[in-house]
């Protein structure tokens, strides 16, 4: 499925999102308005949401299902499988690690080993028997 | 762009003599025993860093004295400054090139340098823009700006396009939180008092002017390394701000905060190959140490670090400054705002018709005729402005010296060459130079016809023209906007002020010889201030 997804522009990747926060596994589009809203999207109507999500199914984000009145919406990519997909080219990459300069963060992203981790573990641990 | 380049060289030198120092001190025993404090090194780093971010000299304006040229004292400006060398081999006869005939290193350096600093700037600029739009696009709701707690007024938002906690903004600045931190107290509230102290601490300017340095400098790896190093230190200094008086509770949550921003899973991480990596884990490990203890070894006494600091600031500041002359009415500051566009030497030619005007000077043209000239210095609106704004004509017989410079083109004046040459009696004084604004258009002083322009190995790039006999050299220019055949009316603009050849200040020099060979007796004129 990763391979066929394509980088979405901000506005539908809103509508994914709320459906990605909803955490069901089948959501209709008041519900969809309903997280958008929360989200912060406030000026959004109804029919912009559908036209939204029915460029998402022809893309492949979504499948839709009638079930009574009302339209339902699963999404066949999970959040995790997109990001991946949006972040792993080259440039993303570089980026990521130039932007770093730019940005005050807690910690640098780095790896660490399971050894690591439980050296540090301990570290905190012995701070505590202290 | 050539005094640029030259800044950053000398710069990057004496940057990596220094960084190389502190760094064999610190590996010393002695140095070693010795802890600095993270704030002071800190500070360090800025001041360095700040140095290294604006590398031009700030000119300062000296009054020098002027002396009595009329009495023909020699000038005590510069048997010693001078080296003879210089000007034998300036004066010899003129050797002009066509511009452009050879490939001057210089420029080409110039050209590399540009474009590497355009693509560093580019690349990081866009990758900064690219990066903050991620963060917004990816938001899970509305940016919340709490009115209390330590990130009062704040703005705070959650994303997915993050795995830890940071901060972007310089003016309207926003902490982004990863989205699954939401609700989460025991690592959320750590992470904003460190992202709250960065802010305190001013550190994202740090970071663009260290961006900044590394855009300058992207051919110096050594200020690659210093960047990293200072940026480590910004977050040592925010830990250590954030845990200023915190319980051993508190440190762990605090070490916890790092470790599950470390643990989160995501995208962006790059490695840098095996020793990157090496620097990373150490680092990690090497905070979450401080976080849970004090380190080891007494701190340098504060009474050094201020002396250390003080003699920094003085290195600093010495060597971001450039002396140069003022009028003796006022600064140079003071004359620039009411200074025009334009000015010019103008040189007249009056052993002709002009009556009622004294000769001024004597040209031996050999023949043992003394042809009189004057010479008017003038100041002029370039063809751009409106006419001439004031004149000045120098005449020896004035008994004061102290001529008005406040109204002449340049800064100061003096004649190229006052010691004496026993052995070359040919050569001595038969220069003027005019010390004036880099830029500072340089005009025809008289009616001229252009005979040659090019390089002169010394005298830089060179005007040289013909005139009632005499042969006028501009030299020392930093344009040229003439070519050999043009025909010059006085003031006409023929290029501008520069510091090429072998002089230190931004200057014109002017030569007048006669056809014969024989220079003009240009020492009466003596030096407008003593050098």
């Amino acid at each position: 499925m990763g391979s066929v997804l394509k980088r979405l522009p901000d506005s539908e990747l809103a509508v994914m999102l709320a459906i990605w926060n909803r955490g069901a596994e089948k959501v209709h589009t008041g519900e969809i308005l309903e997280e958008l809203k929360a989200m912060g999207y406030t000026g959004w109507k109804t029919q912009t949401v559908q036209s939204m999500l029915l460029r998402l199914t022809e893309k492949g984000y979504l499948t839709c299902e009638k079930l009574g009145r009302l339209n339902f919406y699963t999404p066949l990519a999970s959040m995790k499988e997109y990001q991946s997909v949006e972040t792993d080219t080259l440039l993303e990459r570089f980026y990521g690690g130039s932007a770093k300069n730019l940005f005050a963060a807690l910690v640098e992203k780095t790896m660490l080993s399971s050894r690591d981790v439980e050296e540090i573990k301990e570290l905190l641990s012995r701070g505590e028997e202290k | 762009m050539k005094g640029l380049l030259l800044q950053l060289l000398y710069r990057g030198i004496v940057f990596a003599m220094g960084y190389g120092i502190w760094l064999f001190y610190r590996r010393s025993s002695w140095g070693a025993r010795r802890r600095f404090p993270v704030q002071f090194r800190r500070l360090v780093g800025i001041i360095c860093a700040v140095w290294l971010a604006a590398p031009f000299a700030v000119p300062v304006t000296v009054r020098y004295r002027g002396i009595n040229t009329a009495t023909g004292q020699p000038s005590r400006m510069s048997v010693a400054s001078e080296p003879e060398a210089f000007y034998f081999e300036a004066h010899a006869p003129l050797d002009l090139q066509e511009p452009g005939a050879s490939i001057r290193l210089m420029d080409v350096a110039a050209a590399i340098w540009a474009v590497g600093f355009l693509a560093v700037l580019i690349f990081h600029l866009s990758a900064y823009i690219h990066m903050g739009r991620r963060l917004y696009r990816w938001r899970t709701g509305p940016l919340e700006c709490p009115k209390e707690g330590i990130c009062r007024n704040i703005r705070i938002g959650y994303t997915h396009g993050t795995g830890v906690p940071l901060v972007s903004g310089l003016f309207h600045p926003v902490i982004w939180l990863p989205a699954g931190w939401k609700g989460d107290n025991a690592v959320l509230k750590p992470a904003l008092r460190h992202e709250a102290a960065h802010l305190q601490q001013g550190d994202l300017w740090v970071k663009w002017i260290l961006l900044w340095v590394k855009c300058l400098y992207w051919f110096h790896p050594a200020v690659f390394r210093f960047a990293r190093r200072i940026s480590e230190l910004l977050e040592l200094a925010c830990d250590d701000r954030a845990l200023k008086d915190a319980s051993l509770e508190a440190r762990k949550e605090y070490g916890m905060a790092i470790l599950a921003a470390l643990e989160q899973g995501d995208s962006q991480k790059l490695s840098f190959g095996f020793l990157g990596l090496w620097e990373e884990e150490n680092q990690v490990l090497f905070r979450i140490r401080r976080i849970m203890g004090p380190e080891d070894g007494p701190v340098i006494k504060r009474g050094r670090m201020r002396a250390m600091l003080g003699a920094l600031v003085i290195l600093v500041v010495a060597s971001s400054i450039r002396v140069q002359a003022a009028a003796p009415g006022g600064t140079a500051a003071g004359r620039s705002a009411s200074e025009p566009a334009v000015q010019a030497a103008v040189f007249e030619d009056t052993g002709s018709s002009q009556e009622g005007l004294s000769p001024d000077a004597s040209l031996m043209d050999g023949s043992g005729e003394a042809p009189e000239i004057r010479f008017h210095l003038k100041m002029e609106k370039g063809r751009s402005g409106k006419g001439i704004v004031a004149s000045y004509q120098i005449n020896k017989s004035e008994d004061s010296a102290a001529y008005d410079l406040e109204k002449l083109p340049c800064q100061a004046y003096r004649v190229a060459f006052p010691c004496n040459y026993e052995n070359a009696p040919e050569l001595v004084r038969n220069e003027l130079m005019f010390y004036a604004s880099p830029g500072t258009e340089v005009c025809a002083i008289s009616d001229e016809i252009v005979t040659d322009v090019g390089q002169v190995p010394l005298l830089g790039k060179c005007i040289a023209t013909e005139s009632n006999g005499y042969e006028i050299v501009y030299s020392h220019l930093e344009e040229s906007y003439v070519e050999a055949g043009d025909i010059l009316k006085p003031g006409d603009v023929i290029g501008l002020v520069g510091a090429t050849g072998a002089v230190t200040h931004d200057m014109v020099g002017l030569r007048i010889d006669s056809k014969e060979g024989l220079p003009a007796d240009l020492s009466q004129y003596g030096s407008g201030y003593e050098w």
